[in-house]
């Protein structure tokens, strides 16, 4: 199919503003009067505060106000358990955990402020592994567990917020009938999104008393709905507007500051800014979270896969935020894309006392892809079968089904392995000390709801009203570009609303590779309904068949009488002034189906997920065995995206998501120190920069999705899923060496050549307690 | 607490300003001035997005007391484009994808500006070791070292 | 940050006497490191004294008899493109290419970097390599310190609250044949010398050593010259052994500490494996002159 603006990289439609400085980010907005907040934090990781005296701090000239959880209303807010409180109620459970806000006539006195309010704390046991916290005479971090709105049937126990499970076949007869069984530990660690811009809002009351708050976010309503459930408000009296949002990675989905600067804004009845420090993100925000699994698999001797079997726990800090979303939807992609019969594949989600992970590219993927993949090159080298082979052989092809049942009709995945070793030259020669890994990723890119309004303008211009909302991106870019394919119109002729609650109509996040997929077909859908109504609206005006017209340059008309037409400028006046009332298309779009054969499943917190989306990446690495220091040589990464409507976005997504595969891979890591972060800064948490990385070759494989717009799916998040087990399983082939420990640090590598490997005694302590 | 009175030379027009000594460059021209285009994101001199020319050479803003400029002149990414007229730096960065959010682009492009007045045809080797003060977390920097090749080429 | 007062002083002269009147005031010249601590909170001085508007602190001057003088405010920038130390003590030049990032080589310093004493900055080793002598100033008069003398401990040195730093010297080297190296080995390139080792190597026209120098970076609490390199190569035909005795004897005199970059005892096979290529290194630029 020829197509006028799809698989054309167009310039994006953000770009002007980007680089000639005039991009207003949160940061960059003010208004008169407005206050600078900022918050107290605790200081232990678990304890009870017995007093909070803030009336030296009150008394500083220029302080507005001082809140506490007593000054608010008693909500709690979280996407999955409702057990996260504004500001901490009756104790602390992590290290940075918000106790007091103060809001302030400037920065320096807010931060004086913070240093006279008293805060008197009664120290509780403490407990920071997930595997310590499981066991039955762990500190209970959230006593009233049982008693949290859950919004899913979740399966609780002591510090497990969350358990899920999924079987097919039968296990026990899967690893009978296999003729060699694999099986290891693997640790995964919390791993930093870093975008560049620091989370912040602006929250103000206009004089009708509806809040507004500004906010660096991906989720507009994700933010209306956590101030209005935590603080009691109306969402009819809360508008959240985001301006330009220097990145997210997942880590902008859930509010950070927003709700304690609604609370300070109503207090005070000023405009309060509140922006973090890069040391309260590093201390306080969502980032990744740390994972133990232990997985197994057995295989025939002609390498064909049998039965799986995984234990997933995620380490999910304080509070639950998307920990049993990310255990959930790691564990519902554990079993890969392979055809394998017999599986169980279990996920915890663990209270701890640090600070909470929440989601972040990949979304469990990442730690339990680690596992996965590095078991069958275990499985690989043990058979002596190529790793490349072992993949195809086993690999998904369409007609196979998902984890849940769903028939995959869209499966690009063999084509992603056979370029991506093709592009580090898997069977070329290799030097000493250098060796070539490879990894499968299966994600997906359709889940929950967006809806659009395409409205067609009383001068034929086209007014797009989307929830989503461009973090960087290209989404912008790209629902536009459907816009102006399904009408015809340039994009310079289409405006685009989204960032509004007040102005554009209901969507989730921007998150879970998501926009493409489902925000596209809503935008696609809206568009052709506006399409349908100005050729209604042509025909009847024309006083023709409606089948006799067609679309092009902006004009309906009738096709073999040309010269009888309107213009769509013409059509939008009769709309407004005569007859019919204003064009609006519309879609509700919801993912719905193919839903779940969920016989199998328990624990689960999602609907249905579709628009699956492949991918294999394969590294050539270089171990320096002195420095124990490894170099990605080379890489490709290839993406089964369904239809690229934006070839060069495409790209960007997979570099993007490559570099930070490599920074989770080698070198970041949030370091504690018992419960505190010993690194929260970029002096001391090293992110990849630009003479460190490897020229990337970014495939793009195309198995068009017919349930996608123009065959598209997404992508946002698998290009850093599959990147840490094709290094480890490059440094398998380079030195003979299994790395089994994020990140993959010179140190630990030099340790593993001497024979000293960190073990997670995963038997001994599994069989004791649980 | 006493005021300075100082003049700073920021992209060719001269502004006069009461400075408290221990302001920052980064502040002045965000809050004095209202150049909203430099930016903060770390404020310990790490990340880059605070990256100006002084004298035609990267600084970090973040760390430059705007007492201590002294006369020397300051370009900001507002700086850069002539009378509305983008510099090419700027428009191969929009041809070639090497934007994504854009937090890091002003600062990234003036440092590209240091490398290319430097030397008009650097390798790619240059082009990353003129980038290593200018984190980047959306693009993984390919298609900004390709931005700046592309530019050299002009 | 906390208020301070800020002073331009037009001499030298001017400036010892700020700082002898204001006993909590500081210098400020390339402000990478003190503006962070600025605005960490970590100092709080009464007054800054801006060194920059003393003129003459930013010559580089070599002459065959005091060698290289190097004033204390040339940016590492100028250390980097400098011609006499491109030609002199290239090792010098080769150090500063390596420190952080290009807006701090145009801002830091090279008497910060060395005044600021922190065991992982990448010139004080370099320097001690070379058997530099630092030239302090106040209003007593003026002191010679050699630069192992210098440091105390993390952050610490020996300058008095008056002094200022205004000049390194580095003596010419007994011959042309000459081959210096600093490596470090960081987590990120460039990123904070987790180990960092400068070795320099002279030989005569037989090929016999006739000057060695090498120090350590980050293993200790201050920079850490191995004083018995010169007993093991001085008067000798350097061979692998001689280098690997001047490595393990690098590896037994260091101290390192454990911190969230590396474990002690990682730095210390580093500096092992770092010392051993180092030395390398320079021996093949010395035998190619």
């Amino acid at each position: 199919m020829e197509y006028q603006y799809i698989g054309r990289s167009i310039p994006k439609v953000d770009s002007t503003e980007k680089v000639n400085g005039t991009a207003l980010y949160i940061n960059d907005l003010s208004f008169p009067n407005m206050l600078w907040g900022k918050v107290l934090r605790s200081i232990y990781p678990h304890a009870e505060i017995v007093r909070i005296d803030k009336s030296k701090a009150e008394r500083l000239p220029g302080v507005k106000t001082i809140i506490t959880a007593q000054d608010i209303p008693d909500g709690r807010y979280g996407p999955f358990i409702k057990d996260e409180p504004v500001l901490a109620r009756g104790k602390v459970r992590y290290i940075g955990e918000p106790v007091a806000a103060v809001a302030a006539i400037d920065r320096e006195i807010a931060e004086e402020a913070l240093q006279l309010i008293e805060v008197e704390y009664d120290e509780l046991p403490s407990v920071f592994d997930p595997l310590e916290a499981m066991k039955p005479d762990a500190p209970l971090i959230h006593e009233d567990l049982s008693s949290y709105l859950c919004v899913f049937p979740a399966i609780q126990k002591g510090n497990v917020c969350s358990h899920t499970t999924f079987m097919e076949g039968d296990i026990q007869r899967g690893f009978k009938e296999a003729e060699v069984i694999v099986e290891d530990t693997f640790k995964t660690h919390m791993h930093h999104q870093s975008y560049m811009e620091p989370s912040g809002a602006i929250a103000k009351v206009d004089p009708s008393g509806k809040i507004i708050i500004y906010s660096s976010t991906q989720a507009v309503f994700v933010t209306q709905s956590r101030v209005s459930e935590s603080l009691k408000i109306p969402m009819s009296k809360i508008r959240v507007i985001a301006p330009t949002v220097g990145g997210g990675f997942g880590g902008k989905i859930e509010t950070n500051v927003q709700p304690i600067c609604a609370a300070l804004a109503q207090k005070t009845s000023l405009p309060v800014k509140i922006i973090l420090t890069r040391e309260e993100e590093f201390t306080a925000g969502r980032p990744r979270h740390p994972s133990i699994v232990w997985g197994r698999l057995g295989v025939k001797k002609d390498g064909t896969f049998v039965a799986k079997q995984m234990i997933n726990v995620f380490d999910t800090g304080a509070y639950a935020d998307d920990g049993p979303g990310v255990t959930g939807f790691g564990s519902l992609m554990a079993r890969g894309p392979y055809r394998v019969p017999h599986f169980k594949i279990e996920g915890y989600c663990v209270y701890t006392n640090k600070v909470k992970p929440g989601a972040f590219r990949g979304f469990g993927n990442p730690q339990t892809t680690f596992a996965s993949e590095s078991l069958i090159d275990i499985a690989a080298k043990q058979l002596h079968i190529d790793p490349l082979e072992i993949r195809l052989k086993n690999a998904l092809i369409p007609g196979d089904r998902s984890v849940g049942g769903q028939t995959l009709y869209s499966v690009g995945i063999k084509e992603c392995l056979e370029k991506a070793a093709q592009g580090v030259g898997w069977k070329e020669k290799k030097e000493k000390n250098r060796g070539r890994g490879i990894a499968s990723i299966n994600h997906t890119s359709g889940l929950l709801t967006v809806s659009a309004l395409v409205r067609i303008n009383e001068d034929g211009t086209i007014s797009l009203h989307v929830g989503a909302m461009d973090i960087g991106q290209g989404s912008d870019t790209i629902l536009t570009q459907i816009v102006a394919e399904e009408l015809g119109v340039p994009i310079e002729e289409i405006n685009l609303i989204s960032r509004d609650t007040d102005a554009a109509p209901y969507t989730w996040a921007t998150s879970a590779s998501r926009l493409t997929y489902t925000g596209g077909n809503a935008v696609r859908m809206a568009a052709i309904d506006a399409r349908e109504q100005l050729l209604d609206l042509a025909a009847q005006q024309l006083d023709e068949n409606k089948d006799d017209l067609i679309i092009k340059n902006k004009r309906v008309f009738v096709k073999f009488s040309p010269e009888k037409g309107l213009t769509f400028h013409q059509l939008g006046a009769i709309s407004c002034w005569v007859t019919g009332g204003q064009i609006i298309g519309k879609s509700s779009f919801m993912v719905e189906k193919p839903a779940f054969d969920r016989s199998g499943f328990s624990g689960f917190p999602f609907g249905t997920m579709t628009g699956y989306i492949f991918g294999a990446q394969a590294v050539e690495v270089e171990v320096d065995v002195e420095t124990g220091k490894v170099k990605v040589i080379q890489c490709a990464s290839a993406h089964d995206v369904g239809h690229a409507i934006h070839p060069q976005n495409v790209e960007g997504q997979i570099e993007g998501g490559f570099v930070q595969g490599l920074g989770y891979a080698l070198s970041e890591e949030i370091v504690f120190d018992g419960g505190k972060v010993i690194n929260p800064s970029f002096a001391d948490y090293k992110i990849p920069i630009a003479p460190d990385i490897p020229l990337i070759a970014s495939i793009i494989v195309e198995a068009h999705d017919e349930t996608g717009p123009y065959g598209a799916k997404g992508l946002g998040e698998p290009g850093l899923v599959g990147v840490a087990p094709a290094i480890a399983n490059a440094i398998l082939d380079a030195i003979g060496i299994r790395m089994k420990d994020l990140p993959i640090t010179p140190e630990k590598v030099r340790d593993a050549l001497k024979g000293k490997q960190v073990t997670i005694p995963w038997k001994e302590i599994w069989m004791k307690n649980y | 607490m006493l005021k300075r009175e100082i003049q700073l030379d920021i992209n060719g027009n001269v502004y006069s300003l009461s400075v408290l000594p221990q302001r920052t460059l980064l502040e002045v021209l965000r809050e004095d001035i209202g150049l909203t285009g430099t930016k903060e994101g770390c404020s310990e001199g790490e990340c880059g997005v605070c990256t100006v020319l002084l004298d035609g050479l990267p600084v970090r803003s973040c760390l430059l007391l705007a007492i201590d400029v002294r006369g020397g002149k300051i370009m900001t990414i507002e700086g850069l484009s002539q009378k509305g007229d983008l510099h090419p730096l700027q428009k191969a960065f929009i041809e070639h994808g090497a934007i994504q959010c854009g937090f890091c682009t002003p600062g990234m492009i003036l440092s590209a500006k240091a490398i290319l007045d430097q030397n008009p045809l650097p390798s790619e080797e240059e082009i990353r070791g003129g980038l290593s003060g200018n984190l980047c977390r959306c693009t993984g920097y390919v298609k900004i070292i390709k931005a700046v090749q592309a530019a050299a080429q002009r | 940050m906390r208020y301070f007062e800020y002073v331009e002083p037009k001499t030298l002269d001017e400036a010892c006497q700020f700082l002898n009147t204001y006993e909590e005031a500081k210098i400020l010249a390339g402000g990478v490191s003190l503006v962070v601590l600025l605005k960490n909170r970590l100092i709080t001085p009464s007054h800054l004294v801006n060194l920059k508007t003393v003129p003459g602190l930013n010559k580089i001057e070599w002459d065959d008899r005091a060698g290289l003088r190097i004033g204390s405010l040339n940016r590492h920038r100028n250390i980097i493109d400098s011609a006499p130390i491109k030609k002199h003590f290239p090792i010098l030049s080769e150090a500063a290419s390596k420190i952080a990032t290009p807006s701090i080589r145009n801002m830091g310093t090279v008497g910060g970097n060395i005044c600021h004493a922190e065991p992982s900055a990448d010139l004080p080793p370099a320097l001690m390599a070379g058997n530099a002598t630092l030239r302090a100033v106040s209003s007593k008069g003026e002191r010679k310190i050699p630069i192992e003398l210098f440091f105390t401990d993390y952050y610490e040195n020996v300058l008095n609250q008056d002094e200022v730093l205004v000049e390194i010297q580095i003596p010419p080297f007994p011959s042309q044949r000459l081959g210096g190296t600093y490596i470090k080995l960081d987590k990120v390139t460039n990123s904070i010398a987790i180990v960092g080792v400068a070795s320099v190597i002279c030989l005569d026209d037989q090929g016999v050593c006739n000057f060695a120098g090498l120090c350590l970076g980050g293993v200790a609490s201050t920079p850490l010259k191995v004083e018995r390199v010169k007993e093991i190569f001085l008067g000798e035909k350097i061979k692998e052994t001689h280098m690997e005795q001047a490595a393990k004897e690098a590896q037994t005199i260091s101290n390192p500490l454990t911190n969230v970059y590396a474990t002690a005892e990682y730095r210390k096979e580093m500096v092992y494996v770092l010392t051993r290529k180092a030395l390398q290194e320079s021996l093949k630029k010395a035998q190619a002159m």
